[in-house]
């Protein structure tokens, strides 16, 4: 049952962007609307997650005493001084903070990979594919048919994600290979973009390298590269993934409503 | 000589009550922390230089917000920024367990949800372009009204409220299995 009110006047509520007689009208009608009830719970329930503090909010303790540092060095540089030969700065200077910030940045760029190799092949090989306009195989829609054509391309079990048809159309099936290995892609399409669900063997490879997520009773790991979202998870022998140019919120409701793989 | 009522114990007592709200930003605009300590620094060095010109009654919050997001805007665009990708240092935070967590949770079992859920709110705020991610967190989290939020991020009132809507949508669809619980 929803509210007839537009959405946005409840927001402005909330935000305690209504005047005193309009919020004082709204705080009425919450008393007895259950839609907009509901909505404020959800709206609670956010904000209460966004506000939970973590370690990483405690301010270091050394960070004042080092900002005061350098107003002291800012005041002392800035005061007016007699005529005599500039005195040497003590410390680093802003410019050379900034370059070697920049050095440091570009170095740790350079000397350590900070994105998977898994990911990086499965983002490339649809960069590829759609460079060179690589068509899918238009496979039956049902598992059975899909299942049936990886039967001699593949020597493992394909799963089927069965996404509900209206919403995510079947785009096709099609057989890669990289990672050194045959990699079955089921693509599908979504809010105009292309949504694939990749299978491979996990001989000799591992997900430990990227960073874990729960999701529900699930363990995922993302990553995002060249503008394409990245979601992986292990099924027994098989590494499973879906990648697409949508953005993580669109690939987590994809996996929610995947039937038939767990 | 620098005047005392500008000098670095004025500023202090000016800035210093607000450096939890710096922190708290920098430390979600920068991927590391030692990234955000110097944004931090660097705010606080530009808002002292720019101190005398600070009209009386200034609202000293909201000014410095607006440093720390120009200066954080200023190095996106100068550094080597590849925006989707986790730096190393955030990598390897965030695939070690959570032991500096504060011991609210009873339970081993609970003090890992409650990091994983931590984890997730993250990523999920990070999935989000800055102005949204900063827009939200003004909001929800450090409570400016519309009105700060628009002059502190350079927009329309209508921008400031848009991106509210559609990023608390964005946040509350990615987190709904967490929202659910």
């Amino acid at each position: 049952m929803a509210c007839e009110r537009p959405p946005a006047q409840l927001s402005l509520y909330l935000d305690g962007e209504l005047a005193p007689p309009e919020a004082h009208e709204m705080a009425l009608h919450l008393q007895t609307c259950p839609a907009c009830q509901a909505e404020v719970a959800a709206h609670r329930r956010l904000q209460g997650l966004l506000r939970t503090p973590r370690p990483e909010d405690e301010v270091p303790e050394r960070l004042w005493p080092a900002i005061h540092q350098r107003l002291v060095q800012e005041a002392r540089a800035t005061a007016p001084r007699p005529a005599r030969r500039p005195r040497h700065r003590l410390g680093l200077s802003l410019g050379t903070l900034a370059a070697l910030l920049l050095v440091a940045v570009a170095v740790r760029l350079w000397l350590t990979p900070t994105v998977p190799v898994m990911v990086q092949e499965v983002v490339d090989s649809q960069l590829r594919a759609r460079l060179m306009g690589a068509s899918y195989t238009q496979v039956p829609a049902t598992p059975d048919a899909i299942r049936h054509w990886f039967d001699e391309k593949v020597d493992f079990a394909v799963l089927v994600p069965a996404l509900p048809p209206a919403r995510y159309p079947f785009l096709g099936a099609r057989l890669n290979y990289f990672l050194n290995r045959r990699v079955a892609e089921i693509a599908y399409t979504s809010q105009g973009h292309v949504l694939s669900f990749v299978m491979f063997a996990n001989t000799g490879m591992t997900l430990s390298a990227m960073a874990p997520v729960r999701v529900g009773s699930r363990t995922v790991y993302v990553k995002t590269y060249k503008g394409y979202t990245t979601v992986f998870w292990q099924d027994g022998t098989l590494f499973c993934g879906l990648v697409s140019e949508l953005r993580l919120p669109a690939l987590l409701e994809a996996l929610r409503q995947a039937q038939g793989v767990t | 000589m620098t005047e005392p009522e500008h000098g670095p114990e004025a500023f202090e007592r000016v800035a210093k009550p607000h450096l939890l709200l710096l922190w708290r930003c920098a430390r979600r605009l920068v991927r590391t922390g030692h990234e955000a300590e110097d944004l931090v620094q660097e705010t606080c060095l530009k808002a002292f230089r720019a101190w005398h010109q600070l009209q009386p009654g200034t609202d000293a919050r909201a000014w410095l917000v607006t440093i720390l997001l120009n200066t954080a805007r200023d190095w996106a665009r100068k550094t080597l920024r590849q925006p989707e990708t986790l730096g190393l240092d955030e990598l390897t935070a965030l695939s070690q367990p959570d032991t500096t967590e504060p011991a609210r949770a009873a339970t081993p079992e609970q003090a890992a949800g409650q990091a994983e859920v931590g984890r997730l709110v993250r990523l999920a705020l990070d999935d989000l372009s800055p102005e949204f991610r900063m827009t939200v967190l003004l909001a929800d989290v450090e409570e400016f009204t519309y009105r700060e939020i628009a002059d502190i991020m350079g927009c329309p009132i209508g921008t400031v409220m848009s991106r509210l809507y559609r990023a608390r949508h964005l946040l509350r669809t990615t987190l709904q299995a967490v929202l659910e619980d």
